[in-house]
């Protein structure tokens, strides 16, 4: 499992200024280095809320997302996507 | 003294745009003036971290923070303005000697990067920054978390190291920052359950922290909201009080992005 990859990238947004301006130009190229499998990355370089919640991404770190207001995310259109995940059966622990 | 407050990083400037009859900046003045009354020499502040001095990699269950110096908040999200303020090395590891003696297998946290956990208590209750910090880390951020009557016994053995004095007799005020019921990133974000706040804060201003820890249970605690748990850094600082009633307890809710219920309670100790 590398849900640990997908919260690693989070982690760098969250606290390095200059991970979160990469990301935010151009997420694809942001994460051309990070250990991620091809579903994570697919998920991740599209702001797939419900996907990365149902992988186990932690969810105070998923909301990264929107304190950025990246992938044009707000707090409605987050939660409608985690509340989708949670009727598909919720986090799957890996 | 002690004392507890909420964190929540959107606090300063919704008390910065309400101005000083806000009830947020009210009720923070209230906790500081205690403070400032009791002329303490550093501040021991429990505190959960919020993924920003610690990560998935190296995640203690407790830690304590032995830096000179220290700034932030590193939140790349944050809003509040940048501080910097000074540690007390000598303190700390004094206190994660006692700790550690004592049976409480804590980390040693040799470089601090405040979050808003931190950040927030010291923006408001010490806004020159003079005082120094010792920030003692509780998990309230990643399972498995520390249960809450770990947490009381870790503050009474905290109280143990305040009573022995250390060599410089320094005074020492212990701060809880944290929140009583909140979910960040979960499908119950927004909601807030108003009548555990109220149980808890009932339990506290009549001092009984016992009760408190006994129903502080990890469902009960989770059924409140993922950041529900930040109540154990309250529960470090109450196993310090031997039941001492607060001098202040009041309890705030507030909604901005998510819905937060807090509490604002101040103990005096001597």
């Amino acid at each position: 499992m590398s849900r640990y990859g997908v919260e690693e990238v989070l982690y760098r947004i969250r606290t390095d200024p200059a991970r979160l301006q990469e990301f935010r130009e151009d997420p694809a190229a942001a994460l051309a280095d990070a250990a991620l499998t091809a579903a994570e990355r697919a998920a991740l370089g599209a702001g797939d809320v419900e996907a990365l919640y149902r992988m186990g991404v932690h969810p105070f770190l998923l909301f990264e997302l929107v304190r950025h207001g990246l992938f044009g995310l707000d707090v409605g259109s987050y939660l409608a996507s985690v509340r989708r995940a949670v009727s598909a059966g919720g986090q799957v622990q890996g | 003294m002690a004392a507890g407050v909420p964190h929540a990083p959107y606090l300063p400037d919704m008390a910065a745009s309400g101005g000083p009859s806000h009830r947020v900046s009210t009720l923070f003045r209230h906790v500081a003036d205690e403070l400032s009354e009791a002329r303490p020499d550093v501040l021991v502040l429990v505190a959960p971290d919020h993924l920003v001095n610690f990560f998935f990699d190296n995640l203690p269950t407790f830690a304590v923070g032995l830096a000179a110096r220290c700034d932030g908040p590193h939140e790349t999200s944050t809003t509040m303005p940048r501080m910097q303020v000074s540690g007390d090395p000598a303190l700390a590891d004094a206190l994660l000697r006692h700790l550690v003696a004592a049976g409480f297998d804590l980390a040693r946290c040799g470089r601090v990067r405040l979050d808003h956990g931190l950040a927030v208590p010291l923006h408001f209750l010490t806004p020159e920054l003079e005082l120094p910090v010792v920030p003692l880390y509780v998990n309230a951020v990643a399972e498995p978390l520390p249960g809450a009557a770990r947490c009381f016994d870790l503050g009474r053995a905290v109280r143990r190291f305040i009573d022995a004095g250390t060599a410089e007799r320094r005074r020492i005020a212990l701060v809880a920052s944290g929140a009583f019921s909140l979910e960040i990133g979960g499908p119950r974000m927004g909601e807030a359950d108003e009548a555990w706040l109220e149980e808890a804060a009932d339990l506290i201003s009549r001092g009984e922290h016992g009760e408190l820890v006994r129903r502080a249970t990890p469902q009960r605690l989770a059924a409140a909201g993922a950041e529900s748990a930040e109540l154990l850094a309250w529960i470090v600082v109450l196993g310090a009080l031997d039941g001492r009633r607060p001098i202040l307890c009041e309890t705030d809710v507030r909604t901005r992005h998510s819905r937060e219920a807090a509490c604002y309670a101040a103990w005096r100790l001597s």
